[in-house]
């Protein structure tokens, strides 16, 4: 140290002696002393940058939507491959399931006849996976005892005298059987007795499903009768009516006529899933060759399908490359915190919802405090009658419970379908005007102990008019702790808004919030699956609100160092 | 001191007067949809009335008939006797769902209240005697953090942590699915699990806020001149501070106490609706959405007068507890 440098310390000249910081400077030096408060500060710039120059610099809008290519299986069919016998019945006869089972069981059995409940079946090989049934009954019995027949009537027949007398002269007539009512009733002769016996064809059992191609024609039991017949060939053949079979060689069969195409008949059945679907020959040979070799893709011409077995029942799905909705995408480069239920960009989201969150904040803290600051100095100020009113509405604001508050009036607004906009502008108003009691309160008590000094008898003196001497000399100096409360205030504000737009009462779609962003978590998938897509949001108003707890801590300490503790 | 609770007590019930009528205005403000809704609902039932005839006996049933002022007279009229109707949303009087509910809000409540002292009081005093330490700022920081935690979120968290990925508690509800084939005190066990997450997440959210009073409330009176007295004497320091510190600490502690003791009463609006505790904040949060005026009213003045009870409570407490506060 030289001894210059140390006369230059000591020397008191004029300049060094009014070197005496100001009382705000003082307040700003002990601030930032504060490491927490200048952290608070710290989050807080960040966040107003992120929230109003992000706006700005992100590439996306607020309510952009975005999507993205992928290939969608889309069910084009669905195909069954039929192992079981299926029966098609004679016109006009019926065939109750308990019969259907009998027959199903004959023809396991292999049996060419039996009876059951006085019925008797006769089965009539038509190819290798097709049967006729015939159904007789028998109705009578005849015995020829000394010349006289004498018919015997069942008595389950349930026939009528009428029907009796004509079926009685059946053994006389030659012909052997006889129509009445559209019932074929015919004569069997037998070596010991003859029998009347009602019946006749009763249904097809085939394995082949009948695909029918050509509008409005339906195959009748004839046709099918002729083409189970011809079918057994395996070669293309004629069949009456001018029909053609041309078998495809795989187990399939075409039926056609004058060179269209009237039905297809296979083991397998297609149906479409989507309406208007149209099989080509080449894919029904692709899906039943795809079935027998259990291979689960095929393609068609460009298509690719898959095929998907599920018991028995085959689906067939086509793929298909379309543009959906960009749902919960992961995080990428395009979107860094990924995308939410709508398909939006959520870091672009999380700038505006700032953006939101920060301006009702503000507003209602402005509001708040105009309201607080004019009735609590006009209350503290004037005391009395008008002192003991205002404080009386603090009490009445003070104890209305606010988050059931803000909820009814939530859903007030939900009911008189407030626009979204609006509805912001509304948030602030209502929060603010509900929120002023603390500062009146804080500014009442203040100016109850400052009007009685000395400066404000001066004021007094001066003649200064009463609003002036309020809020020019008293307000002033309860500024510091007004900005200690707004800015604690802020962060309870910001808080409250977020809980109520998280129950979906408060800022809503397509405005953006935080709070509404957390609020997909009311999905359990959502909460569970995709933390991306709502805890950066939860720790944007953990970390704001944080700072303003800094901030207003550090201010408290800094305005009041006798209050540090 | 009588004179002065009798006085507080009347301006409370006036405060109380105009609160109704401020809640009341606002209640009238909800939509009318419900109303219609449940109209509709009932004349569509066999041989009911027709739709007309009951807007009609339900409008003068719930005064909503009349104006403000002569709706709110009939309303006060009835709930000064403690009628307080019925509830539209839960079809009984409001009273009786009332009482149903209260009790898992209470338990909640009084849980957590305990918890809260007995862990924010020995942290907040821990950190007065390590001032500007990094013990000290270490509680600081985690108290704040605590006060700026969001509910909702907070809560979540807590739920996809122990309930989805730990699974040690259900996510939802009051009971499992097998409450009722339970012992006695399997039943008692299951509730208590299923209040562990709500009791935590209050707990861990109301606890900065305490834990930063008695810090302040102790600091304060270890700069006493008292205190400075009982060190000069030679005191040990544990006595000190655990005698002579504590004990004046505890003013200011038992004062807020008094003000909370309502509060059990109060129930826990976001945390009863995200663990969906059948408390009396979850079934009022229901009873709003549906618009259920006599039940949302009755909610919204029973909280007013638990505010008010409160803050009275503090101010009588504060006198009794303290000798050097009589108030004249």
């Amino acid at each position: 140290m030289t001894p210059t440098s140390n006369e230059e310390r000591l020397s008191l000249d004029d300049e060094r002696r009014v070197k005496v910081l100001s009382p705000s400077a003082l307040v700003f030096r002990r601030f930032i002393r504060n490491k927490l408060a200048i952290f608070g500060t710290v989050i807080i710039v960040l966040m107003f940058l992120f929230a109003f120059f992000g706006g700005l610099v992100t590439p996306y809008d607020e309510s952009r939507v975005f999507y993205i290519q992928t290939d969608v299986m889309k069910e084009f069919a669905y195909a069954t491959k039929q192992g079981d016998y299926r029966p098609f019945t004679y016109d006009g006869k019926e065939l109750p399931p308990s019969e259907v089972g009998r027959i199903l069981a004959a023809l396991s059995k292999d049996t060419t006849a039996f009876s059951a409940d006085g019925t008797d079946y006769t089965v009539n090989r038509l190819s290798e996976s097709s049967y006729e049934i015939f159904a007789e009954k028998t109705v009578a019995t005849i015995r020829v005892i000394g010349g006289n027949t004498e018919m015997q009537w069942k008595s389950d027949a349930n026939l009528t005298d009428e029907q009796k007398e004509k079926l009685s002269l059946l053994p006389t007539t030659g012909s052997g059987f006889v129509s009445i009512d559209g019932k074929m009733y015919s004569l069997k002769t037998g070596a010991k007795s003859s029998s009347i016996v009602v019946g006749g064809p009763l249904a097809i059992f085939t394995k082949l499903q009948y695909n029918v191609v050509k509008d409005g024609f339906e195959p009748d039991y004839n046709l099918r009768l002729q083409f189970e017949q011809a079918r057994g060939a395996k070669a293309v053949t004629t069949i009456g009516d001018g029909f053609v079979v041309t078998p495809d060689g795989d187990g399939g069969y075409f039926v056609s006529k004058d060179g269209e195409e009237y039905f297809f008949a296979s083991d397998m059945t297609l149906k479409a899933a989507i309406p208007g679907a149209v099989f080509s020959d080449e894919f029904r040979d692709k899906v039943s060759f795809a079935i027998d070799t259990k291979s689960s893709e095929f393609t068609v011409g460009e298509d690719n399908y898959s095929i998907a077995d599920f018991n028995g029942q085959f689906t067939i799905s086509l793929s298909q490359s379309s543009s959906i909705v960009n749902v919960y995408g992961s995080p990428s480069k395009e979107h860094p915190l990924g995308t939410d239920m709508n398909g939006m960009d959520i870091l672009t989201r999380l700038m505006f919802g700032g953006r939101v969150s920060l301006m009702i904040g503000f507003v209602a803290i402005i509001i708040e405090n105009l309201i607080g600051i004019i009735l609590g100095g006009i209350s503290g100020f004037f005391g009395g009658f008008l002192d003991m009113l205002i404080m009386r509405a603090v009490d009445v604001f003070n104890c209305i419970p606010m988050i059931p508050l803000y909820i009814i009036i939530g859903t007030t607004m939900d009911a008189y379908k407030i626009d979204p906009h609006l509805r912001i502008y509304v948030l602030m108003l209502i929060i603010g005007v509900f929120g002023w009691p603390s500062t009146a309160r804080l500014v009442r008590g203040q100016i109850l102990s400052l009007r009685e000094q000395e400066f404000m008898v001066a004021a007094e003196a001066c003649g200064i008019r009463p609003s002036k001497r309020i809020f020019r000399h008293l307000v002033p100096n309860v500024i510091p702790q007004l900005i200690v409360l707004a800015t604690m205030g802020l962060g309870g504000i910001i808080l409250a808004e977020s809980t109520l737009s998280f129950l979906g009462l408060g800022v809503r779609y397509p405005m953006a919030s935080w709070g509404s962003t957390i609020s997909a978590v009311n999905n359990l998938h959502v909460m569970t699956e995709y933390l991306f897509a709502w805890i950066p949001a939860g720790f944007c108003i953990l970390i704001t609100v944080l700072g303003f707890n800094f901030v207003g801590d550090g201010l408290r300490d800094a305005f009041d160092p006798k209050m540090k503790r | 001191m009588r004179k002065y609770i009798i006085k507080r007590l009347l301006i409370s019930v006036l405060i109380l007067f105009f609160v109704s009528f401020l809640i009341y205005l606002l209640i009238r403000m909800m939509p009318m949809s419900f109303v219609e809704r449940l109209a509709m609902q009932k004349s569509q039932q066999p041989g009911a009335k027709s739709y007309a005839e009951w807007m009609a006996q339900l409008n003068s049933v719930y005064g909503l008939g009349d104006n403000v002022f002569l709706g709110f007279g009939k309303w006060l009229f009835n709930a000064v006797q403690g009628n307080f109707g019925d509830s539209w949303q839960y079809n009984m009087p409001v009273l009786e769902k009332f009482n149903q509910v209260i009790g898992d809000s209470m338990w909640l409540g009084a849980v957590s209240i305990v918890l809260e002292f007995s862990i924010a009081i020995p942290i907040g005093i821990l950190a007065a005697r390590k001032q500007n330490t990094i013990t000290d700022y270490i509680i600081t920081v985690v108290a704040l953090i605590g006060i700026s935690l969001p509910e909702f979120f907070f809560a979540t968290m807590v739920k996809l942590a122990f309930a989805v990925k730990l699974n040690w508690f259900e996510l939802y509800g009051k009971v499992s699915r097998s409450h009722y084939m339970m012992s006695y005190w399997g039943q008692v066990l299951d509730i208590a699990s299923h209040y562990f997450l709500p009791i935590l997440t209050i707990t861990i959210v109301s606890i900065g806020g305490m834990m930063r009073y008695t810090r302040t409330n102790m600091l304060e009176v270890l700069s006493c001149d008292y205190i400075r007295t009982a060190r000069a004497k030679g005191l040990p320091e544990h006595t000190v501070v655990n005698r002579h510190a504590f004990r004046n600490t505890l003013i200011p502690i038992v004062t807020i106490f008094g003000g909370m003791l309502p509060g059990l009463f109060s129930g826990f609006f976001i945390i009863e609706i995200l663990f969906q505790i059948p408390g009396i904040g979850f079934t009022s949060y229901q009873a709003i959405m549906q618009g259920d005026i006599p039940f949302s009213m009755f909610y919204m003045v029973f909280m007013s007068a638990l505010t008010l009870v409160g803050t009275l409570l503090a101010d009588i407490l504060y006198a009794v507890v303290d000798p050097r506060v009589r108030i004249s």
